[in-house]
């Protein structure tokens, strides 16, 4: 059984629906794009502190504790880091961040401006995905200061033991998380907006 | 994702400049303070023409404005008593064209007309017959290649059910199928679209009419019956209060009746302890012959119903007139104070039922809209020629 990602999907949901109807069909797939982007650097920002919460001791009593505080300086990183710099940074079209880059966005976002709605399509999962792994990495995380290891915390999100080897990038845990929760979750609960019009 | 420390900075951005703000306390010094989503349109409409006026109209501007007004939304709904009356235009789906689907539809109708009994009858003195209007298969099938990318709710149920209705249900139940696994759980895409809605209220209500209360038992899906009851109650209920009860609406609040009715056991536990459900049918074809009169449609006989309907429920608490006294004399209350106390229970159990929905407790997975549409398939065997042949011989023209 994997984590239950309702309220994740619910709020990645509402927000393509806010963006659509704030932003005209031109301007609509990069700005999801750039939303996917912005929420990427700001968890690989983050990343030291994530991967900080598995020293084996125990930073939080509860976990729920320890998803606010996360989600509170995710919050903090976004707008004090991110937010500055993230147009410099997709300018660096090949740079990786996690297991992707901005050059793979490049010619779907190009598509669905000219009215591709299998490739807006794409881009709008894309999005729910990438936001629902990001969010899993933050209950990771999240377990991971209630004192147990990166392995067992996979297994509380998942249902799945795994064997890997260490986990220490963005990369790594992303490829992990994105296939076996966020993934999981979407194939029983995704529903494809209907095509912009 | 709302919250007041949003709002007051899209109030601080709106705000900034001293021109603004001085527009804004003239605007509300008028007596013009909105308090409904439609003054909150006015007014946004207004400061873009004053931006306009001033040459000040740019991008930014409209940027600022979208994103104050979905603050604005996202306030009113977390503090209004009950959402289910407002419509959230920022999170509206775009479906404007389902007018120009509803006319190619229109188009694929012939003029042929048959008349089908139904049975088992509800009346003793009255005879009731369905008019059927013949449909060109050809067109529809075009019409809905056209529109089936859209997986529109209203879509998929109007040519689901023409489909499964001449008994074609091979191809009609894969369609509906869609439309149910759209509409069938938290979130969704079409809570702030009438037509969405009104998609979602009828896909629910002919699957339930098509499965029937034996697919649930011998499924052991009880449970899952009672989660569709309740979506259906939601969903008529919404159309009714998010449409502002327009002319529509007589066919929600009547159906509303007849399911409240025709589940009278369901209800009875839906809607908790010491509640009627006879009460509630009172009261909503009461309210259906009240949207009736208000549109000047009560010389229709079937409208008029709605009130003998209504009246006789509460004079005989049967629709057959007997010396029972009814709930006349049960209640001891007259009519026009049950139809108000039906219509406050109903919006007390849809704002529940909502709740419910909103907190993912009324989804319905996909692997059990499978087994049910299985099970449907198999118990409904494709019989279109043998039907037409049937009606045929009740051709109206």
């Amino acid at each position: 059984m994997t984590v239950d990602l309702r309220h994740p999907l619910t709020e990645g949901m509402n927000n393509l629906m806010t963006w659509r109807n704030r932003y005209s069909k031109i301007e609509y797939p990069e700005k999801v794009v750039l939303n996917i982007f912005y929420r990427k650097y700001t968890t690989e920002f983050m990343m030291p502190e994530l991967l900080s919460c598995f020293n084996n001791n125990v930073k939080w009593p509860d976990f729920n504790n320890g998803y606010r505080e996360l989600k509170t300086k995710y919050g903090e990183t976004a707008v004090n880091k991110t937010n500055g710099v993230l147009l410099e940074l997709l300018k660096q079209t090949e740079r990786q961040i996690g297991n992707t880059s901005y050059s793979i966005f490049q010619p779907l976002i190009s598509a669905a401006k000219a009215g591709d709605k299998p490739k807006l399509e794409e881009i709008e999962y894309a999005y729910l995905y990438y936001f629902l792994t990001d969010e899993s990495i933050l209950l990771w995380a999240a377990f991971g200061g209630t004192g147990i290891n990166k392995i067992d915390a996979i297994g509380k999100l998942s249902g799945l033991i795994l064997e890997t080897e260490d986990i220490l990038n963005y990369g790594q845990i992303e490829e992990i998380l994105g296939r076996f929760c966020a993934a999981a979750y979407l194939n029983d609960n995704y529903k494809a907006l209907p095509p912009n019009v | 994702m709302y919250s007041e420390e949003h709002f007051k900075r899209a109030i601080g951005n709106l705000l900034s400049s001293t021109e603004d703000y001085d527009f804004f306390k003239g605007y509300f010094d008028n007596k013009n303070s909105p308090t409904t989503t439609e003054d909150l349109e006015k007014l946004f409409d207004t400061f873009k023409e004053n931006l306009k006026e001033k040459g000040k109209w740019n991008n930014d501007a409209e940027i600022s404005i979208k994103i104050f007004n979905e603050q604005s939304n996202e306030f009113i709904i977390q503090n209004s008593g009950s959402p289910l009356f407002i419509t959230n235009k920022t999170k509206k789906l775009n479906d404007g064209w389902v007018l120009d689907f509803l006319t190619d539809f229109e188009k694929c109708k012939t003029e042929d007309r048959f008349a089908e009994e139904v049975r088992p009858r509800r009346y003793k003195t009255v005879t009731e017959n369905i008019i059927l209007l013949g449909v060109d298969g050809k067109k529809l099938s075009e019409t809905y290649s056209k529109y089936s990318d859209f997986n529109h709710p209203l879509v998929n149920y109007t040519v689901s059910s023409t489909l499964y209705n001449s008994k074609n249900y091979s191809q009609g139940l894969p369609i509906l199928k869609k439309a149910v696994e759209s509409i069938s759980s938290y979130p969704h895409y079409y809570w702030d679209s009438e037509f969405g809605i009104e998609g979602a209220t009828w896909s629910i209500a002919d699957l339930l009419y098509l499965a029937g209360n034996k697919a649930f038992t011998e499924l052991d899906l009880e449970g899952e019956k009672y989660k569709f009851l309740k979506l259906l109650f939601l969903y008529l209920s919404r159309y009714i209060y998010m449409s502002k009860s327009n002319i529509k609406s007589i066919d929600f609040y009547s159906n509303r009746a007849r399911i409240v009715k025709g589940h009278y056991m369901e209800f009875a536990g839906i809607f908790d302890l010491g509640i009627n459900p006879d009460i509630q049918y009172i009261s909503d074809m009461y309210l259906a012959y009240d949207v009736a009169m208000r549109n000047n449609l009560t010389s229709i006989p079937s409208f008029m119903q709605f009130m003998w309907d209504s009246l006789k429920m509460y004079r005989h608490g049967s629709h057959i007139p007997n010396n029972s006294g009814g709930y006349q004399e049960i209640e001891d209350r007259t009519w026009m104070e049950l139809v108000h106390d039906g219509e406050i229970r109903s919006i007390m159990l849809a704002d529940k039922l909502f709740k419910e929905f909103s907190n993912h407790n009324l989804n319905i997975s996909k692997p059990t809209i499978d087994k049910i549409f299985q099970y449907i398939q198999s118990n409904n065997i494709d019989n279109t020629q043998k039907y037409m042949d049937k009606i045929t011989k009740r051709r109206l023209n």
